[in-house]
């Protein structure tokens, strides 16, 4: 194996892989980083250039773009809370206050180093651990995955801030407009319009649910203050500060590698699922939410842990787990190269070389990351007032582009009008999110592993993995009742005094 | 004075523009194609369209570029539906399978296949019955004796996969219960996962796994063997009837003008001759190669739209 690895360095550092790597990286930060601009487009509008490429030159810029979107969403999450990309949204939650408390250059370093971790720790993973995590991806099925998701909804309680109540109503609206578009029986639900029947795409929910309320808060209460700029001053991220983050971020990058490999469930999730563990097992659980370096920490190492390791599933199965792998089995495919169980036999020097360019990767994150927290950083120093009507009209007109569809950007100012009202009436958006981006596998798993059973619900307790998520659900909503009856208990004592 | 009778020029300039602009329209293409892929990526009609908008360009067929886009949903009613609002232009070219028949059968969304303008079919795909090798399945006579209701797996209620299975039930029978996913990978990796007794599938998707040793098939659904896959019987061999295989074609929206129409044909015949469409696309997806264009292919379209609403009504699938 080492002969071969060293075989695959010498051939992948070749002038043209490294341009396409960076050229890739730079290009996904920056896309990533303007709202409404996915890394899904950034990947899509380039697979036509790579048809002229190497097969490994141009599966590296697909995944050079990939992991760059991945970690330019945080920029714009953190400096004008909108979420560049869906897996940014957790980010949003404490970079957002960071940035007005005068810490976005801290917040945008703290969301750089997370990344890059997380995303080196994943790429040894694909190289060391990517049997295992095959046959892990091999274990999770129907059942198995329905009893994940509805582990994954319990971190609801994590993202709701002040009041569970209104997390879980704002989950239960997410989960709803889920169902919109056409189930797995191909019958249609609320398909009032032929754009309908495809269901709503996550983009414009989430610039609707985060970018635009903030906007309309501008524009109906202008508060004080607004004219000016918000203050840079605090930038660099200290040693201590990173101390005391590292458990998140390696806490973080493993959730990202373990999820990642499971094909579906993808690097949104992860960065919630690391964010609500992150905020059970720190000392500082008080802050999340309000500024807090770790919560930013937490989603960004799960979300660019996650890109990694969805090469697994992809390469080893064949089986794509989002939008973006599946866009690369087709770039794949149309290289010659078939992912599948005959791919580490009959390419396995590509799939060296690709190891080890994503290796190299990890290290011109950095680099690209480093050049434009300085560029961008600057957008601190716009006065709220000037920002705001530039960030909508990015929003619009990159959710347009998306896939040209006037629809698309009526969902938008819909979904920015909900949210304005969710605003108003403190429901978080966050909890709403989540569960619109897992209600779709929530409820097919469920009707499949029924369907698989007959109707049988013991099928949720055959594996042991249904087990073990069937056990943390249990643990995890035995705590958040016992926090809440605990805080209910200290207002009254509080009131009683 | 000079800016004026600089806005003056412009003005000329754009009014000739405006005039000679229908001479443009009648040269076609006057821009770049759009494939239209009804499925999303990596699935059988992604991978279809940008193999062949890579090879069109790469042996210099086509000129102009080409564009792959995909609107997925609603088992490829979204795109009939996307194609269809564009009718009058020959710029656009969609992949079809037998959905393009299935969909407006089971679902009333207004549209078939007499909407379009079938360009041509490119080749059949066969169904394969796969199952996990390591399974307790080793032939069709085991899966009859098993003693249980068979859970198969397939992409879609009302697929060609679907149809496959249950006449695989009313042939032999024997009762199963078809479960619907969201693509081939969700199928594979649910047999492989050992969640299923078989998946109904096509070649593409399952000869790796069967090369590799986890699937074996023990079924394919032509009237004889096939050259990619020459140990496979055939469902008659072992006297079960089934012979039904998927389509792959192309079409255009209605009404495009007569020099669109010979454009996109003469390019799917260029393109269906060369050596790099063949050893590219057909001989990796295992399709099998049948050729026709225009009215032999709406004459197919037309039978098989027949054949599928009588099994589908018989079936109760149709009402």
């Amino acid at each position: 194996m080492w002969n071969e690895l060293l075989f695959a360095f010498q051939s992948v550092a070749t002038l043209a892989n490294v341009l396409a790597m960076g050229a890739g990286i730079l290009g996904g930060v920056v896309i990533g980083a303007i709202p409404g601009m996915t890394g899904t487009m950034a990947v899509t509008l380039a697979l036509p250039f790579t048809f002229y490429m190497s097969p490994v030159t141009s599966i590296l810029l697909l995944v050079a773009l990939y992991k760059g979107s991945t970690y330019g969403g945080s920029i714009s999450a953190i400096l004008v809370k909108t979420p560049g990309t869906a897996s940014a949204a957790c980010t949003v939650l404490d970079g957002w206050p960071l940035a007005q408390q005068g810490k976005a250059g801290k917040a945008l370093n703290m969301a750089l180093v997370s990344s890059c971790i997380g995303d080196f720790l994943s790429n040894i993973s694909l190289i060391f651990l990517a049997a295992p995590l095959a046959l892990l991806a091999l274990r999770v099925g129907p059942p198995e995955y329905f009893m994940l998701m509805a582990f994954a909804l319990t971190m609801v309680a994590s993202i709701s801030g002040g009041s569970l109540l209104l997390g879980v109503v704002s989950a239960c609206f997410g989960l709803l407009l889920a169902t919109v578009g056409e189930d797995m029986y191909g019958s249609f639900r609320f398909a009032m319009t032929e754009d309908m029947k495809s269901g709503l795409s996550v983009a414009p929910v989430l610039i609707g649910l985060f970018a635009l309320p903030e906007l309309l808060r501008l524009i109906f209460f202008r508060d004080d203050g607004q004219g000016q700029a918000m203050k840079l001053g605090d930038n660099r991220l200290t040693l201590s500060e990173f101390r005391g983050s590292l458990k998140s971020i390696i806490r973080g990058s493993f959730i990202g590698v373990v999820l990642g490999a499971i094909p579906g469930i993808g690097p949104s999730s992860a960065a919630f699922f690391s964010y609500g563990e992150a905020r059970r097992a720190s000392p500082n659980r008080e802050n999340f939410g309000k500024g807090e370096l770790e919560g930013i920490a937490a989603s960004e190492s799960a979300n660019n842990g996650c890109c990694g390791a969805t090469m697994i599933p992809l390469l080893a199965l064949g089986v794509p787990g989002d939008v973006i792998t599946g866009v690369m089995l087709g770039a794949f495919m149309i290289q010659g190269l078939t992912p599948g169980p005959l791919l580490f036999q009959n390419n396995l020097n590509e799939v060296y070389m690709l190891f080890i360019g994503m290796m190299f990767s990890s290290v011109l994150l950095f680099g690209a990351g480093k050049i434009t927290v300085r560029f961008f950083s600057h957008i601190a120093r716009i006065p709220q007032v000037l920002l705001a009507p530039i960030v909508l009209m990015l929003c619009i007109y990159g959710i347009y582009s998306i896939s040209s569809s006037m629809f698309d950007v009526t969902v938008l100012l819909i979904m920015g009008a909900v949210g304005f009202i969710m605003l108003l009436l403190d429901i978080p958006p966050a909890p709403f999110l989540i569960a619109f981006i897992l209600g779709p596998m929530f409820e097919d798993n469920l009707r499949r592993a029924l369907a698989i059973s007959r109707g049988d619900p013991s099928i949720f307790f055959h594996s042991v993995i249904s087990w073990i998520f069937a056990g943390l659900i249990v643990f995890f909503v035995g705590l958040t009742i016992r926090r809440e009856w605990q805080k209910s208990r200290e207002n009254r004592a509080a009131r009683n005094a | 004075m000079k800016r004026l009778l600089k806005t003056m020029g412009l003005a000329i300039t754009a009014v000739a523009a405006l005039q000679s602009a229908p001479l443009h329209a009648e040269e076609f293409p006057a821009r770049g194609l759009e494939f239209v892929a009804g499925y999303g990526p990596g699935g059988g009609h992604d991978t279809m369209l940008r193999a062949m908008a890579k090879i069109l360009k790469e042996e210099g067929i086509v000129e102009v570029p080409i564009n792959v886009v995909n609107k997925p949903g609603g088992s490829s009613a979204v795109a009939m539906g996307y194609l269809n609002a564009r009718a009058g232009d020959g710029h656009y070219l969609m992949s079809i399978t037998s959905s393009h028949i299935t969909t407006p059968l089971a679902s009333n969304i207004g549209l078939d296949h007499t909407n379009f303008t079938p360009i041509a079919r490119l080749g059949i795909d066969p169904e394969l019955l796969v199952v996990n090798a390591a399974g307790p399945y080793k032939s069709i006579k085991d899966l009859l004796k098993a003693d249980k209701v068979l859970n198969v797996g397939g992409t879609a209620t009302g697929s060609i996969e679907h149809i496959v299975s249950i006449q695989f039930q009313k042939k032999t029978g024997k009762e199963i219960n078809f479960v619907p996913f969201q693509g081939d990978g969700d199928v594979v990796a649910a047999l492989l996962s050992n969640q299923l007794d078989f998946i109904v599938t096509n070649p593409g998707t399952a000869r790796d796994f069967i090369e590799a040793g986890n699937f074996k098939a023990l079924a394919i659904s032509t009237d004889e063997r096939i050259d990619a896959l020459p140990d496979v019987p055939t469902f008659k061999e072992q006297d079960i009837d089934i012979t039904l295989s998927l389509y792959r074609g192309v079409t255009a929206p209605a009404d495009i003008s007569e020099e669109a129409k010979a454009y996109l044909t003469e390019k799917m015949t260029e393109l269906s001759e060369s050596e790099a469409w063949k050893t590219g696309y057909m001989e990796p997806n295992a399709v099998v190669g049948d050729f026709i264009t225009g009215e032999e292919f709406e004459a197919y379209l037309a039978e098989n739209e027949k054949l599928y609403r009588e099994t589908l009504t018989e079936l109760g699938i149709l009402k």
